[in-house]
């Protein structure tokens, strides 16, 4: 890893590394996550209505289980739909 | 005490008096049965995200109340689930983050950007809730530390930068003005500080890379070194090529061990040496030893 300031390349070196995916809630120190807020959900949460992997969103397994069991309730009280189509 | 809230739903082609009196009902029920009412909320009438009782919109309602014992729940949710005029209902034990976190909402910190933003011991008051809650301003903390790190710029501009960013967002546009003076920097520093509770960090790596204007921590020039070791050096004092020059192989070990993880299989051998070489201002020998190095590792030596 020799990196010094006086190596010139033609390209990028850094091109072609993704953004490296992190938790938001671990990163941001947000403890709770309110089901009455479905504009917030709705990110982790695919067109159909389904909840999204952890893999694709980045949420540490904590706080995963808690944004599912927020659109659970969320969708228990009709602030979200169990299926739909063309949600976002 | 026990804090819980419930959230329920009432038939909107009742009239508004009849409204009234369903969630009117539940509340007296609860103070009858002994419950502190912390909050009692008409959120209005909302579409429905799917038909409930062949209707497709309701007026919702939550309370939050406390309790000594969890004994009036089940009284609760019977008589609600005995009126006709209530479609659905959610009751649930808030605990202490959620308890925090209602009654931020109540207090208006949390939400857009625009608002006011407060200390960040919990990052959460701060801005907006939709894209990153409570801490839209953490993002140019992390990213904007180890750039100024790396650009090897004098100490002072070093200092404010780093402290300044940890505090707040309008920092951001504040910190250029700010580096050109020291004591714009120091007020600045003092009123950040009494707010921002949370930094932990960023004021060990401050008053380290004081140590010399000169060899400026850029511990990533040496191979084998990337910002975050840069990083676990610095906590552990470590901030300059003579630090890094004149501390053992065993100790520079440990502390990589303690790090732990990845950390603790690197190899320091020839940080000792190549350190010696930049604090020496040698950039030519440095350079003509990396080459000959893999990573940091001195491999005609490692057979």
């Amino acid at each position: 890893m020799a990196s010094r300031d006086d190596i010139k390349f033609l390209s990028n070196p850094n091109l072609g590394k993704s953004r490296q995916k992190y938790c938001r809630f671990r990163k941001f120190g947000i403890k709770h996550i309110d089901y009455k807020d479905p504009d917030f959900l709705v990110q982790f949460v695919n067109e159909q209505g389904k909840i999204l992997p952890r893999r694709i969103t980045g949420n540490s397994l904590k706080y995963q289980k808690k944004v599912a069991i927020a659109v659970k309730r969320a969708r228990h009280l009709a602030l979200m739909p169990y299926v739909t189509d063309l949600y976002k | 005490m026990r804090q819980y809230e419930v959230t329920f739903i009432v038939d909107p082609v009742l009239s508004g008096d009849e409204i009234k009196k369903a969630a009117d009902a539940y509340s007296t029920l609860l103070k009858d049965e002994g419950c502190e009412m912390v909050h009692i909320e008409n959120i209005g009438l909302k579409q429905l995200a799917y038909t409930i009782n062949k209707r497709n919109s309701g007026i919702y309602y939550t309370m939050e109340f406390k309790t000594e014992s969890g004994a009036v729940i089940p009284k609760l949710e019977l008589a609600l689930r005995r009126d006709e005029r209530i479609m659905r209902f959610l009751s649930l034990f808030l605990d202490k983050y959620a308890v925090k976190y209602n009654e931020d909402k109540r207090a208006g910190l949390i939400g857009k950007k625009e608002s006011v933003i407060k200390n960040g011991a919990n990052a959460k008051p701060e801005a907006d809730k939709k894209s990153d809650k409570g801490g839209s301003r953490q993002p140019s903390r992390n990213t904007s530390k180890p750039q100024t790190a790396a650009k090897a710029e004098p100490a002072v501009a070093a200092k404010a930068e780093p402290v300044v960013a940890a505090a707040t967002a309008v920092a951001a546009t504040e910190a250029a003005t700010t580096t050109t003076s020291t004591e714009g920097e120091a007020k600045v520093t003092e009123t950040r500080t009494v707010t921002e509770t949370r930094t932990v960090k960023e004021p060990v790596v401050v008053s380290t890379s004081e140590t010399t204007t000169a060899e400026k921590v850029d511990l990533g020039k040496i191979e084998g070194i990337g910002p975050k070791t840069m990083e676990i050096l610095n906590e552990a004092g470590i901030s300059s090529f003579q630090d890094l020059a004149s501390s053992s192989e065993s100790r520079l070990k440990d502390i990589l061990s303690t790090a732990g993880g990845a950390f603790a299989t690197m190899n320091p051998s020839t940080w000792g040496q190549q350190a010696q070489l930049a604090a020496e201002g040698q950039w030519d020998e440095l350079k003509s030893l990396q080459d000959k190095l893999d990573g940091g590792i001195d491999k005609s030596e490692e057979e």
